[in-house]
């Protein structure tokens, strides 16, 4: 099994990411541009938002209440599955990825930004691809970020499932950003 | 981390599994881990550890006729199920079962909205349908009811009623359990029936008179495991055309007394809607003296705490009322309970609060300085709608501090009498039962009683990361104590389950054999829940959580 979880401390020497395109679907239909979440109480939220907005991406603001967006996706995933990314706190994003397994839908990329305890940014992500470690490491890491969520594939077959976060908790992180897509052959009701 | 149920060999169960897809589909039966990740209860004390509560596998039926199937072949190879209506029913389990190996029948498919009415002002739904949908298909309509949800809307209201969940708005509509009115189960056997007058046939009071005739098993269905409730009606409030509030203040810590003797004249002549008390005593934790006071084992002075109430020019309790119903009568109700408040405690003082035609308006939902001052969520709650926005007390987040502090979502609920005399002793107990184990106060003397259908004291310990243990802790001390003092747990995780069953142990725990008989000869192979709500049929005895045992 191929261990794809990279743990990247901005500032550290570390290898860099060998597969930050490795996963294509040869075929495909063409793909969707996600729509973008972002938490806005978070400058790195909105950053991303913005440039992920520049690549095309509808953007739906939240903060403390999920209601709106919780009721746009519960009516709109019913229709059809469509691709979902964000910069989000984690509890907001166990909301929609529990609403996602529930139409069809799962996580394929999934990014944890916190400050650790010396007050540099890590950056530790699950799923592939991912934005390579020397664009994590500088200032504009969070339009990179925004701007990589946009064009990640979505047909995320030869990926290992994710670990699933914990639940919403004291995990120290700062923002969680992430990419939901439609199973292949997922069925929503 | 898969898991078998337990006595069922692998061949037999994949036979088990092969013989659900073919009853349902096999896109709906779930068995990896990916797909089973939902079905874990994300806030278990036990999670990633040997002890932890998981499902084998899940099966997501569409119709009745499936769910029986499913039954079957249950039956057939002696694989426990544990029935869910949407999963969400976090802080109490999640979809967790009771039995590790169990295998989840999650009905959320099965969310068809089948009857409104507005004049006889009732519903019967699919155990699938949550607030939010049944909110929608209301608003959509233009239909003059409400529905009374629970704090957070994307729950089902089957599964919260058969929880025993709680509401916000007036007393019989708040107790989602007493709103029930009809059910039809699929029986362990297979069979299916309906109770009340869903049992006549042609008749159409199903939802208007619960009984019919003779026994009424209906009971035994809320956090029990006689059977999968597969439809649920429920009485529903009128919409009403006004909307009134009012707060009280009264001066002196024992004016508690009267106050709560008062407001349940009004909640049982069905005047007010949920009552919300507080205390603007918090406004002095800050100072060391007073917050020692709040915290003293053994209960507080209630002379001393009223010495500082009267310097800092602050009432000891304040009460907000909430009136639903024609202006006419909100006005005049609030004006009556202003009498008898007056007639009754010297010194108490009144604040007109909101008056408004209902439905409210966005400003008027959205107003940032509502004047029932307890969240979004409750002010949305107070008139029927669903919100996610409890969700944001999970965790405390704000930009400085998103994620960091958390509050477990464990809660301690024990039922209390309806009086100011238990109001204090509570406060006493619990405040003693925290200083016994070691805990950060919780300035016992100012915590007020939550009132929602039953009386009832809620208590949300904040919990620090990679602590769960102390939580486990404190949640099995506080069942104790409670249960000690006639503070009982109404509501427990399938891990708790079995220890607050215990505390209901008059004659013997002859509540429990009653219930372990007649689960015996209705579910004679134990597959259905084994373990729900403390009740554990002999198939499955051994599996009974004994935590005395442990400690």
């Amino acid at each position: 099994m191929i261990d794809r979880r990279e743990v990247l401390a901005a500032g550290l020497t570390v290898s860099l990411l060998t597969c930050t395109k490795a996963v294509g679907a040869a075929g495909a239909a063409p793909r969707p541009t996600p729509l973008f979440v972002a938490d806005e109480r978070f400058a790195e939220a909105r950053a991303a938002a913005s440039a992920a907005a520049r690549k095309g991406a509808a953007v739906h603001a939240i903060s403390d209440d999920l209601t709106a967006l919780y009721d746009r996706l519960d009516r709109a995933w019913r229709e059809h599955p469509f691709p979902v990314a964000g910069l989000t706190t984690s509890s907001a994003l166990f909301v929609i990825e529990r609403l996602a397994a529930d139409r069809g839908s799962r996580t394929v990329y999934r990014g944890i930004h916190r400050r650790g305890a010396d007050g540099r940014l890590v950056h530790e992500a699950s799923g592939a691809p991912t934005v390579p470690a020397e664009v994590l490491a500088t200032a504009g890491w969070t339009e990179a970020l925004g701007m990589s969520l946009v064009d990640f594939p979505l047909a995320a077959t030869s990926l290992e499932p994710l670990p699933m976060l914990a639940p919403p908790g004291p995990d120290g992180s700062v923002l969680v950003s992430w990419l939901l897509a439609p199973r292949r052959g997922g069925t929503a009701f | 981390m898969a898991v078998l149920p337990p006595n069922v060999s692998a061949e037999a169960f994949q036979s088990a599994i092969r013989e659900l897809a073919d009853a349902v589909g096999p896109e709906w039966v779930f068995t990896s881990d990916e797909d089973l990740e939902p079905y874990r209860d994300p806030y278990s004390p036990m999670r990633d550890t040997p002890r932890e509560l998981l499902a084998s596998a899940a099966v997501a039926p569409a119709s009745v006729e499936q769910v029986q199937q499913i039954v079957r072949i249950a039956n057939k190879y002696k694989t426990p199920l544990y029935p869910i209506s949407t999963g969400k029913n976090y802080g109490y389990g999640g979809a967790s079962p009771n039995l590790s190996g169990s295998i989840i029948v999650d009905l959320k498919r099965m969310n068809r909205i089948l009857r409104v009415d507005d004049e006889r002002n009732f519903a019967l739904v699919e155990p699938g349908v949550t607030y939010f949908d049944l909110y929608r298909y209301i608003q959509e309509r233009g239909l003059k009811v409400w529905i009374d949800c629970a704090d957070v809307g994307w729950g089902g209201l089957v599964g919260n009623a058969l929880d025993r969940g709680m509401g916000y708005t007036m007393p019989f509509f708040r107790e989602h359990a007493n709103a029930i009115c009809g059910l039809e189960v699929v029986l362990p056997n297979g069979e299916i029936m309906r109770t009340g007058m869903g049992a006549l046939p042609g008749a159409d009071t199903w939802q208007e008179y619960r009984h019919g005739y003779g026994p009424d098993p209906a009971g035994l269905f809320p956090q029990g495991n006689f059977g999968i409730v597969t439809k649920m009606g429920f009485r529903l409030m009128p919409q009403p055309e006004h909307y009134r509030t009012g707060l009280i203040r009264i001066p002196k810590r024992r004016d508690l007394i009267p106050a709560i003797k008062i407001v349940n004249y009004l909640s049982d002549s069905h005047m007010i809607g949920e009552v919300f008390y507080e205390s603007p005593l918090r406004a002095l934790l800050g100072d060391a003296g007073f917050r020692d006071a709040a915290n003293r084992r053994g209960g507080a002075d209630d002379a001393e705490l009223d010495r500082y109430a009267a310097e800092a020019k602050l009432p000891a309790w304040q009460i907000e009322l909430q009136f639903y119903g024609p202006e006419k009568t909100c006005l005049a109700n609030w004006e009556y309970a202003k009498e008898r408040f007056e007639r009754e405690i010297p010194g108490a003082t009144f604040v007109d609060g909101e008056s408004l035609d209902v439905p409210l308006t966005e400003e008027q939902l959205y107003n940032p300085k509502p004047w029932f001052r307890n969240g979004l969520w409750h002010r949305l709650a107070s008139q029927g709608i669903p919100s996610m926005d409890a969700w944001s007390l999970v965790n405390s987040r704000s930009p400085a501090n998103p994620d960091g502090e958390v509050v477990a979502h464990a809660g301690f609920f024990p039922i209390i009498p309806r009086s100011g005399e238990a109001v204090f002793k509570a406060q006493r107990v619990f405040g003693d039962a925290f200083h016994d184990l070691g805990l950060p106060p919780f300035n016992a003397a100012l915590s007020t009683p939550l009132v929602w259908a039953m009386f009832a004291y809620q208590m949300v310990f904040p919990v620090p990361d990679g602590d769960l243990e102390r939580a486990h802790r404190v949640l099995l001390h506080l069942i104790r104590v409670g249960a000690e003092n006639g503070f009982g747990d109404y509501r427990a995780p399938p891990m708790y389950q079995d220890l607050v069953s215990s505390t209901y142990s008059f004659g013997g725990n002859a509540l429990r054999r009653f219930h372990e008989t007649l689960k015996d000869a209705i579910d004679p192979n134990g597959i259905l829940a084994p373990g729900r709500g403390g009740v554990w049929p002999s198939a499955y005895s051994q599996y009974r959580l004994d935590w005395d045992r442990e400690a």
